[in-house]
C-alpha cells in the first residue's frame, strides 16, 4: 500500500439554487470555481436531480468539496419563507413588523401543518417533534409580518 | 441564601449590593409531562378553522406533477396544533412557574428593569 496523503479538509458550500436552472455565473460559478469544481458538472447533476421539481423553486444545496476536487451535494426542501409567501399569496415579506405595523398576509394553521410536514423530511429536523417544527414555522411567519390564524 | 459584597459604582459611590440566590422548587410534578388523572378535563375547545375541509391549501406544492394538499376536517388535526396561536394557552405557559417560558419572560422583564435603572443613572 502506498503512503496515504494526509486527508485534505473537505469544504462545505451552502447555496440556494433555483430548481432546474443552474450555471449563472454570479451565484454559482465563482463560488464553485474558487474550490476548483467545474460548475458545469454541478449544474448538470443538480438539474438532473431536480427535474421533478417546479422550475425556479429555490432549493438550498449543501455541497461538500473534497481535497481532490470531487464533490457531493445534498438538496434540501425549499426555505420556509418561500412556502409562507406562497401560502399567504404575497410577493415579499413585511419591511417592518411590530405592534404599530399591520400584517402583510395571513396563513392558516392547516397550511402551517402541511409546511411542517414538508420540512420534517429534511436531515436536520430528525430530532424535532412535528409540534416543534410547527412552532418554528409560526415564528418565521411572525418575523415576516404574516398573521397565523386557526 | 444571602450574599453581600461591597462595590464601587461608576460614579465612585461605594454601595453594598445584596444578592439573594433564588431557589426554584422543582416538584415531582415537573417531571410528569402528562396531565394528572385527577385534574379537571380541559373544556372542549370549539375550533373553527378559516380553511374549510376539502379546499386546496394553496402554494404548498412544489413538484411538477403534484397537487396542493387538501385541508382535512378540523378534528382530524392534532390537538396541539390549535394551541400554538391560542392566546390563553400561551398566557398559561407564561404564568406557570414550572414552565421554561415563565422564567424566560421573568428574565426579560428583570433585564429591562435593570437597563432602565442603569440608563437613568448615566
Amino acid at each position: 500500500m502506498s503512503k496515504k496523503a494526509p486527508a485534505a479538509a473537505a469544504s462545505l458550500l451552502r447555496l440556494v439554487v433555483p430548481a432546474g436552472k443552474a450555471t449563472p455565473s454570479p451565484p454559482i460559478g465563482p463560488a464553485l470555481g474558487q474550490r476548483g469544481v467545474k460548475s458545469m458538472d454541478f449544474c448538470k447533476q443538480f438539474n438532473d436531480r431536480t427535474k421533478n421539481v417546479e422550475p425556479g423553486t429555490p432549493l438550498p444545496v449543501i455541497i461538500t468539496v473534497k481535497g481532490d476536487r470531487t464533490f457531493t451535494f445534498v438538496t434540501k426542501s425549499p426555505p420556509t419563507s418561500f412556502f409562507l409567501k406562497r401560502a399567504a399569496g404575497i410577493e415579499k415579506g413585511a419591511t417592518s413588523i411590530g405592534k404599530e405595523h399591520p400584517f402583510v398576509g395571513k396563513v392558516s394553521l392547516k397550511q402551517v401543518y402541511e409546511i411542517a410536514k414538508i420540512k420534517q423530511s429534511d436531515d436536520g429536523m430528525g430530532h424535532l417533534s412535528l409540534k416543534g417544527i410547527c412552532s418554528g414555522v409560526v415564528g418565521s411567519a411572525r418575523s415576516m409580518g404574516i398573521e397565523v390564524v386557526p | 441564601m444571602l450574599k453581600s459584597f461591597t462595590t464601587t459604582t461608576v460614579s465612585g459611590v461605594r454601595t453594598t449590593l445584596v444578592q439573594q440566590t433564588r431557589w426554584i422548587q422543582v416538584s415531582a410534578r415537573a417531571f410528569n409531562v402528562k396531565e394528572d388523572a385527577g385534574a379537571a378535563p380541559k373544556a372542549k375547545r370549539t375550533v373553527v378553522s378559516s380553511v374549510p375541509e376539502g379546499s386546496a391549501l394553496k402554494g404548498l406544492n412544489y413538484m411538477k406533477d403534484g397537487k396542493d394538499p387538501l385541508a382535512l376536517a378540523d378534528s382530524a388535526y392534532p390537538e396541539w396544533l390549535w394551541d400554538i396561536v391560542d392566546p390563553e394557552v400561551r398566557a398559561a405557559r407564561v404564568a406557570d412557574p414550572l414552565d421554561k417560558k415563565h422564567h424566560k419572560e421573568a428574565r426579560r422583564q428583570r433585564i429591562k428593569a435593570e437597563n432602565f435603572i442603569r440608563d437613568k443613572k448615566t
